[in-house]
């Protein structure tokens, strides 16, 4: 009974940035990276906020075939973001099934260091994956996300391979992902998938309240300006490579 | 300044909200006779009347004070030009004064030289005898609508007096014509003596102050339609009743007004023709215009956009309010592709003459206003249906679109038809125009309301080309005399009746308590009898002649000659109300925490000592808005008895009521209700239309809206009401047209968006000086977000931050 059930934290309707058309996101709660520029550390932590709540997947399809309506009109469909959506992929796998049954689309945005079995879990089903490039440094992926670069990558290829990458999505953080090594390395990195969309944004601080609240202290870190991601937008065109710039 | 110095005179400060209270206070102090204070602002009037002892003069309504100051303070409050406005009306002189924000005089020599300049052009009247006589230039008529003399006009009573002996003396063929007996007599006056400005626009529209008609509202025809493609197509001797037809006063006084109306038109060409160019580039043109009027259709485009406005300022100059247009993209798609088609016309200059077509609409803003400035009720219906209920879009619903966005002004509107199968090319024309910000088009969504107008007993032909009253009720123009908003029925009232109930103490469930809800709601209507039983039209050749049916039936609007004569209400606090009985039944019948009894005393507290409660409240887990099951039964079931009871009820024409959620008084009908269990406290405002604070997504409210029952008589208006920033729409401009396609197409009934940030309307409010030109869209109207009453300000704030997920807390810390 266990797995028929999902945890989140949060179903957002009309999301216009988390794949084609309107769509309903939902956040999944549990994350197995601590990225500092986290806008969503309720996600992250074990700690309840108050938030939570557990769907039944039935409850759960339920409740967002309330826009489905919209979905058809537009193309869009179900985005599952979080924290780490595959965390809780045998659930995933129920409510992506039920959704289907309605022929909804259905997307997961995921940073893809979860493990192989969960993502093959979900991956012929899905229509889509949203994945995050990250820190791309060996030892600065480990300590700073907490995460093995070398899962990233051949879960990044399996699902290449599979055709199910919708599109990449960059965080630009000053002080982690936008360094300049790491830059070079995401344009050396996407520039073997050229033809996968790629979104570029800033990342915010908007979460602030989100901290206090759980009573953790928010990472000192920095977003960057648009001038700067047009000038990373540049960067990536020079190497061949159509970047959207974003607000998120 | 030194308000010393004024101790010896009489002074009228003009403008109070921001900088005139100061003033007002630092003259009294020094001892300075202040005769009245000049505010244009219908609420703060109210509120000032009660607390100052100096009359408050509304800012066309006040004629009989202007004279009795001899000098007039001008604080920033109210602009130089609306102040020269008011007191064209009276033709007064008197020194003003002009002030900046700080209390500074910033010059007053150079407008008094102007408006000296200005001295009264009136033919055969000296401009100081003019000035002797200046409480005399309004033509008032008794209210005698609801006895038999209703349809005999009378000159007010006011002639009668001292002065008038003086008057009958010096001009005694004027004096004559003054003393009016019909409506007939009246209009020739009129039109034989309005003064016609020398406008150097390209269009002739105006209004002259002193023939205005009184109004007496209620009973005036208002809030309607009338039929402007006869003016059009025919010249005006060709609307006339044969000679040989005239077979009733009705047919004399028709054919009558429409040679006045011609003696006018030769009168205003006349007036350029002797004038010549040096009065304006476009003489020539608007001569040959005017003199076509008698004999002969509209020979083109502009000329169709000239008569229009003229038969328009017609309906102005006889005491009409809240005129809408019709559907102009329909009625002057043939002259306009005449025009193109021969060459005369190319599509850049049909947008520049609509953009000066909607300048001249909007030059008499301040006097066309209702009960706030903008609130005119001019609004251009565009798209529209054929026999076969195609859509009839043309170039020229697309050139209304464009020349709105472009001259940016609050007023006129526009509404756009929608349906299901809509191009999506339509659907990004009009998301385009919204994304202006004027507020204009609002969408009507054709797929739901046709439907209710069928049910309702309208024919499918009539039905296929249905539009709305000045803000958003449906009828048909043209054809349609129904006043839409008589009155305002309030169910927070309502509620907190039924909570006063004696027998309310011994509910032990909601449902037991419901039926004294649904007791006060009958109530409630019932006391609108009064309303509908004193309710009279008005003896109207002029709306007859552009009313159809009339012409055939050989009698008048007031005695039926319209086809259709139902009238409408207006709803408001449904959503207040919705959200109040779920927390009456959680707090008392549910979780039994308090009793009845407690709860009136703390709504009776305003909440004070109970903070904690009024947010919690406020909060509910059911609200108004949500898709919920539950809250879409229990908004309905009210609307539904609401309109069961008020179904009961005929007009003495045998015309029906209807009844809408869309209400403008969210703030006026608030203004002295006390707390109420939706975390409400006394005197904020209701929600306004269908919208909702709990936002989670546009989504959540349009598909609530969608699932609202708009059936028997529920369609008089119910506007879905959303606020965006401009960038959200700008950034996801396609995703915005399918999310407004998607809300058509599930059943919204209508559509409308406030464009505007909140840091822009914060700013906006701080320093208003630098925001002249921001529109905000406020009920059925737009206005100029500095010239709004405070309270309206207020609400659009909280509805901006609210959207952007910012809460009101963050706005009252910055504060």
């Amino acid at each position: 009974m266990f797995e028929e059930k999902l945890l989140l934290t949060n179903i957002q309707r009309m999301c216009f940035h988390d794949g084609p058309g309107i769509r309903t996101t939902v956040f999944l709660k549990g994350c197995n990276l601590h990225c500092p520029w986290c806008s969503n550390p309720e996600n992250m932590v074990s700690e309840k906020m108050g938030l939570e709540k557990t769907y039944d997947v039935e409850q759960l399809v339920k409740e967002l075939r309330k826009d489905e309506f919209f979905w058809r009109d537009s193309g869009g469909g179900v985005t599952f973001s979080g924290g780490e959506p595959l965390l809780q992929s045998a659930s995933l796998r129920k409510a992506i099934d039920l959704l289907k049954e309605y022929d909804v689309h259905t997307m997961i945005e995921t940073a893809l260091f979860g493990s192989r079995t969960a993502l093959e879990q979900v991956i012929e089903i899905i229509d889509g994956l949203i994945v995050d490039v990250k820190l791309l440094e060996i030892d600065r992926c480990r300590e700073i996300l907490g995460g093995s670069l070398d899962v990233y990558r051949e879960n990044v290829r399996l699902a290449y391979e599979m055709g199910k990458i919708d599109r990449f999505r960059i965080p630009c953080c000053k002080e982690y992902t936008f360094q300049q090594r790491n830059s070079e390395m995401i344009v050396e990195f996407v520039g073997k998938y050229k033809d996968i969309p790629i979104e570029i944004f800033s990342v915010h601080r908007l979460a602030e309240n989100k901290y206090r609240r759980l009573g953790i202290i928010q990472p000192s870190y920095h977003g960057v300006s648009l001038e700067e991601l047009e000038w990373f937008q540049r960067k990536l065109l020079l190497a061949g490579i159509a970047a959207e710039i974003i607000q998120i | 300044m030194k308000t010393n110095e004024f101790r010896k005179r009489s002074v009228a400060i003009c403008g109070f909200r921001r900088y005139g209270r100061k003033l007002y206070e630092d003259l009294k102090k020094s001892g300075t006779n202040v005769v009245y204070i000049l505010e244009r602002n219908a609420e703060a009037l109210e509120i000032l009347e009660q607390e100052l002892d100096t009359p408050i003069v509304g800012f066309n309504r006040g004629m009989d004070f202007y004279g009795q100051a001899d000098v007039l303070l001008i604080t920033p409050d109210l602009p130089g030009h609306v102040v020269e406005e008011c007191l064209a009306l009276a033709e007064v002189h008197i020194e003003r004064i002009f002030m900046d924000a700080s209390g500074q005089i910033v010059s007053d020599k150079e407008e008094v030289q102007k408006r000296e300049e200005k001295a009264c052009k009136y033919p055969d009247v000296k401009e100081e005898d003019w000035l002797k006589w200046k409480d005399r230039k309004i033509l008032r008529f008794k209210d005698c609508s609801t006895d038999r003399e209703r349809c005999e006009y009378k000159a007010d009573k006011m002639l009668q007096q001292e002065n008038d002996e003086w008057m009958k003396k010096k001009y005694p063929n004027l004096y004559k014509k003054l003393r009016i007996g019909t409506y007939a007599e009246a209009f020739d006056v009129i039109c034989q003596n309005i003064m016609i400005p020398d406008s150097k626009e390209r269009f002739v529209h105006f209004v002259d102050h002193k023939f205005l008609f009184d109004t007496t509202r209620g009973y005036r025809f208002e809030n309607i339609t009338p039929d402007y493609e006869r003016w059009i197509r025919h010249g005006f001797d060709e609307l006339k009743y044969p000679e040989s037809e005239v077979s009733n006063k009705f047919c004399e006084d028709y054919n009558n007004t429409l040679d006045s109306l011609s003696s006018l038109a030769m009168r205003i060409a006349r007036h350029y023709e002797e004038a010549g160019k040096a009065v304006t580039e476009h003489t020539g043109w608007i001569v040959d215009c005017f003199k076509n009027m008698r004999d002969k259709p509209s020979s083109g485009f502009a000329d169709a956009l000239q008569r229009i406005l003229f038969i328009d300022q017609m309906f102005w100059q006889t005491g009409h309010r809240l005129m809408g247009l019709g559907h102009l993209d329909q009625i002057l798609w043939d002259v306009y592709k005449k025009d193109r088609d021969s060459g005369h016309l190319t599509r850049e200059l049909a947008v520049e003459l609509l953009c000066d077509f909607f300048q001249a609409l909007h030059r008499y803003c301040w006097l066309k206003s209702n009960l706030l400035l903008g609130d005119t009720g001019q609004i251009i219906i565009l798209g529209d249906k054929g026999e076969q209920g195609e859509w009839l879009y043309n170039e020229l619903t697309e050139l209304f679109l464009e020349a709105a966005g472009r001259v940016h002004l609050p007023d006129p509107k526009l509404m756009l038809r929608v349906g299901a199968d809509t191009p999506d090319t339509m659907f990004a024309s009009a998301i385009r125009c919204m994304h202006e910000g004027t507020g204009s088009p609002i969408l009507a969504n054709d797929d739901v309301i046709m439907p209710r107008l069928l049910d309702f007993g309208v024919k499918e032909k009539d039905a296929l080309h249905y539009g709305v009253a000045a803000c958003w009720e449906p009828l048909i123009p043209g054809r349609s005399i129904s006043p839409n908003n008589m009155k305002v029925i309030s169910f927070p009232l309502v509620m907190r009746n039924a909570l006063y109930r004696d027998e309310a103490k011994e509910c032990g469930t909601l449902e037991e308590w419901m039926k004294l809800f649904d007791g006060e709601l009958q109530k409630e209507i019932g006391r609108l009898e009064g309303i509908i039983d004193d309710f009279r039209f008005q003896y109207n050749p002029l709306l007859s002649i552009a009313t159809d049916s009339c012409y055939q039936k050989k009698c008048d609007v007031s005695a039926r000659g319209a086809n259709y004569c139902s009238c409408g209400f207006t709803t408001v606090g449904l959503s207040n109300t919705v959200n109040a009985m779920f927390n009456l039944k959680k707090l008392v019948f549910d979780e039994r925490k308090y009793t009845l009894a407690e709860i009136c005393q703390i709504l009776e507290n305003n909440y004070k000592g109970n903070e904690g409660l009024c947010e919690e409240l406020k909060r509910g887990e059911l609200r108004y808005g949500m898709d919920d099951e539950k809250v879409i039964q229990l908004a309905n079931s009210i609307m539904r008895k609401a309109s069961a009871y008020l179904g009961r009820y005929h007009n003495y024409f045998g015309g029906r009521f209807k009844l809408g959620v869309s209400a403008p008084a969210y703030i006026d009908a608030s203004k002295d209700e006390p707390a109420s269990l939706d975390g409400r406290k006394k005197g904020e405002p209701f929600g306004v239309h269908i919208s909702s604070e709990s936002g989670n997504g546009y989504t959540e409210l349009l598909h609530f809206a969608s699932q609202l029952d708009y059936k028997d008589n529920r369609f008089n208006g119910n506007v879905a009401d959303i606020m965006v920033s401009p960038d959200f729409i700008k950034n996801n401009f396609e995703k915005m047209t399918m999310l407004v396609k998607a809300a058509i197409r599930q059943g919204v009934f209508e559509f409308q968006m406030n464009v505007v940030g909140s840091d822009t309307l914060i700013a906006a409010k701080e320093r208003p000086e630098k925001y002249p030109n921001l529109v905000v869209r406020v009920w059925g109207f737009s206005a100029l977000f500095v010239e709004l009453p405070e309270a309206y300000q207020n609400v659009l704030i909280h509805r901006a931050l609210e959207n952007e997920g910012k809460g009101m807390k963050q706005f009252q810390a910055k504060g």
